[in-house]
């Protein structure tokens, strides 16, 4: 009897786990079920954009214009997204919609999106006239398909400046060249303070950086070296890296600025924290130029009620012109299983044309993509007009785009800047870009 | 004899579920992992096209592959043989029974309860060079020249990131070292007490030459710990400066999730495979030979 338990308890051990084996698979091929029980339509969408302050708010209001559709809605940090969305994608069990940058990522996830341009023509009439070309452009891949709709503009590179700090270094203006920018980087060090603090960590801070830099010194230049029509070796970008590694031998970055990344290390444990003068960042980080922003409330800044302004980065090379990139910061995609496009496109419509696209630009999280919509929040800081102003022209006036479309190279180049700021040669740096541009092609 | 069958068979039944999972887990993982070394699936796709042992070549060639087994190498012998040393001599104190080693022993093992992503936060903060507290220490008792970019300089990043998986480790070799100092007899230290053999002979002649097995275990150990390294890396450093602290999983990483290239990916992966079976054979013959 008790031998018969025993096989009985081992058989039915070994089937539930075989059954719990394919009972989860099953499971997961069912997940896509799109329409809850009280007949709304579900639609699941991923992003890292909004973030978690501002999608309760934006979800909500498009869900009252839309009694119909549910947004649930999965949040993650920009850097942990491209991985869980990989795996979803490769699994088949990705959302109805995603977030998406431009560039390499945008080209390999164009299989996986559907034909946006199509969708748009279909369920939101006269979108082209409503959505800047530049960001459409940008949004459309190598073989022509619009791969998502952008949905904010950011530029690059900027600065965030503290001017109270400034006023008490007697750094009597924001730096425009390197001459007032190494003067001020003295005048910060006399008074205890790092000049700059920059994130030299990050590979994207410093592929935007040097993209940014290279069109100083020759304009777009580094658009033809990524076809292929000139090389990474030439004069502009050796000008540019010698530029980069004066940064760090002037003693405009902090010390060991090439271990610390810019978010939240540099951004926290210096700007937030009243140990720099000002943050190296982009057009998206306006926000703590009101004193009302909520990312500053309970930091050094923020307790000190400092005054925050920004402005484009200081110009490096002879030239007095600071010449921007800018580029779509988010584009969001439609899945091309998702079985719910005209409600997609609803909630597309909303966070680039709508109420979302106006409460994002409030938020000053980036430069509208819709023609029609301009900043109406309150102004609150004593040099945030001054500050929306000058980087939204500087944005405008962009030289070209803010990314490469090769991952390989935009690496190559990270490598490449940390190994120059750290004393390599320039010229055999560069030739090492070269060599990988060319065996990636 | 057919009892002998019966109960065989039922045997087989109850490790069954567990091959199945084992296959499921690891070596289903295992096959494909070679299969798709000798693709290039981007890792997402359907499509992919097999291109023989090309990304094999690739990754010969490539010198960023090279440094990175280079660095496996100077992380491997700079954790293993420093983490087994400080957990040896730190076990053997523990033995003494001296006031309070029962708090320094939970206080030692904390950081590998710890996670990853913890202990490199807070690294990172200590070890900034402007603000954290180790150069500021440093330079407090007029030890200004070893104040340094502990994560920022090229040539001191590796080490910086090794020292801190001995931060996270050393409590694992010293609790493995403690628990064989237990086992050993007492009779042995009686003796050599009464040869004259005074604390540091009793240590290095007696007592780390009969702890040789739990040497080999945890060399083992280490040679494979140090070959799956990735996570304290990748959040401390993320390979860089430039490639200087940049090892062989976060290359794999690297081409699987940011190059889209899993072929590649797998090749690393199947490499890293190699030498871990290599290492550890090498390292258990050596052990059984002594």
């Amino acid at each position: 009897m008790k031998k018969t338990l025993k096989r009985f308890v081992a058989i039915a051990v070994s089937a539930t786990m075989l059954f719990g084996m394919t009972g989860c698979a099953a499971k997961s091929q069912e997940k896509d079920s799109k329409d809850t029980s009280d007949g709304k339509v579900k639609l699941t969408f991923w992003s890292w954009l909004p973030t978690n302050d501002q999608s309760d708010e934006m979800i909500k209001e498009f869900e009252k214009e839309n009694p119909d559709i549910e947004i649930e809605y999965t949040r993650t940090e920009q850097d942990d997204f491209f991985e869980k969305l990989q795996v979803a994608m490769a699994s088949g069990t990705g959302p109805d919609l995603f977030g998406m940058t431009t560039g390499p990522m945008m080209e390999q996830y164009s299989k996986f999106s559907m034909d946006m341009g199509s969708a748009a023509d279909q369920y939101w009439s006269g979108w082209k006239d409503k959505i800047n070309t530049n960001a459409v452009s940008q949004s459309t891949s190598k073989s022509g398909t619009l791969v998502g709709m952008p949905m904010l503009i950011a530029g690059m590179t900027t600065l965030m400046y503290n001017k109270t700090l400034m006023d008490e270094c007697g750094i009597e203006k924001v730096p425009i060249n390197y001459a007032e920018l190494k003067d001020a980087a003295d005048k910060a060090k006399a008074k205890g303070y790092v000049c700059v603090a920059a994130g030299a960590s990050d590979d994207w801070i410093n592929t935007d950086w040097f993209v940014q830099t290279s069109n100083e010194f020759e304009k777009g230049a580094v658009y033809e070296a990524e076809k292929g029509d000139r090389k990474w070796t030439d004069k502009c970008f050796v000008d540019t890296m010698n530029a980069w590694k004066k940064m760090f031998d002037d003693g405009i970055f902090e010390d060991g600025a090439l271990g610390i990344a810019t978010y939240p290390d540099a951004r926290d444990q210096y700007f937030f924290a009243r140990k720099s003068v000002f943050f190296m960042t982009g057009s998206w980080h306006l926000g703590p130029t009101s004193t009302s922003n909520t990312e500053i409330v309970g930091t050094e800044i923020g307790n000190k009620k400092d005054v925050i302004g920004m402005e484009p980065f200081p110009s490096v090379s002879d030239s007095v012109e600071r010449l921007g990139t800018s580029g779509v910061d988010l584009m969001v995609c439609i899945n091309k299983d998702c079985k719910n496009v005209e409600a997609a496109m609803k909630f597309i419509e909303y966070l680039s044309d709508g109420w979302g696209q106006q409460y994002w630009v409030n938020y000053l999280q980036g430069s509208p993509v819709s023609n029609e919509i301009k900043y109406k929040g309150t102004i609150d800081g004593e040099l945030q007009q001054q500050s929306i102003d000058d980087v939204n022209k500087y944005v405008a006036d962009a030289a070209g785009s803010r990314k490469l479309s090769n991952s390989e190279v935009e690496k190559a180049i990270h490598v490449a800047m940390q190994n120059v700021a750290a004393g390599a040669d320039p010229n055999k740096e560069l030739e090492t870009v070269q060599q990988i541009y060319d065996s990636s092609k | 004899m057919k009892k002998r069958g019966k109960s065989d068979r039922i045997a087989y039944l109850y490790i069954f579920p567990l091959m199945i999972l084992s296959f499921a887990i690891v070596y289903y993982c295992i096959i494909d992992t070679v299969f798709v070394s000798f693709t290039d699936w981007d890792g997402m796709s359907a499509e992919f096209n097999i291109v023989g042992a090309s990304n094999y070549v690739k990754m010969l060639k490539d010198p960023v592959f090279w440094g990175s087994v280079c660095n496996n190498l100077i992380f491997f012998v700079g954790t293993v043989f420093v983490q087994a040393f400080i957990g040896f001599i730190l076990a053997v104190f523990l033995k003494t029974k001296l006031p309070g080693t029962g708090i320094f022993k939970a206080v030692y093992f904390m950081p590998i309860a710890m996670a990853t992503s913890i202990i490199t936060s807070i690294f990172k903060i200590l070890m900034d060079p402007t603000n954290g507290v180790l150069n500021q220490f440093l330079r407090s008792v007029h030890l200004d020249m070893f104040a340094c970019n502990w994560l920022g300089d090229p040539k001191v990043a590796l080490f910086s990131v090794i020292l801190v998986n001995i931060f996270q480790w050393m409590g694992f070799s010293m609790m493995t070292y403690y628990a064989g100092l237990m086992g050993l007899p007492d009779d042995v230290y009686e003796a050599a007490r009464i040869d004259g053999a005074g604390f540091f002979k009793t240590v290095f002649h007696i007592t780390f030459p009969m702890l040789r097995g739990t040497t080999n275990v945890l060399v083992i150990l280490g040679i494979v710990g140090s070959l799956k390294t990735f996570d304290i890396v990748k959040l401390l450093t993320g390979g860089g400066p430039g490639r200087s602290t940049t090892v062989m999983n976060t290359y794999l990483y690297e081409k699987a999730f940011n190059d889209f290239n899993a072929g590649g990916a797998a090749s690393i992966g199947v490499s890293i495979l190699i030498l871990a079976v290599v290492m550890s054979f090498i390292q258990i013959r050596l052990g059984e030979k002594e």
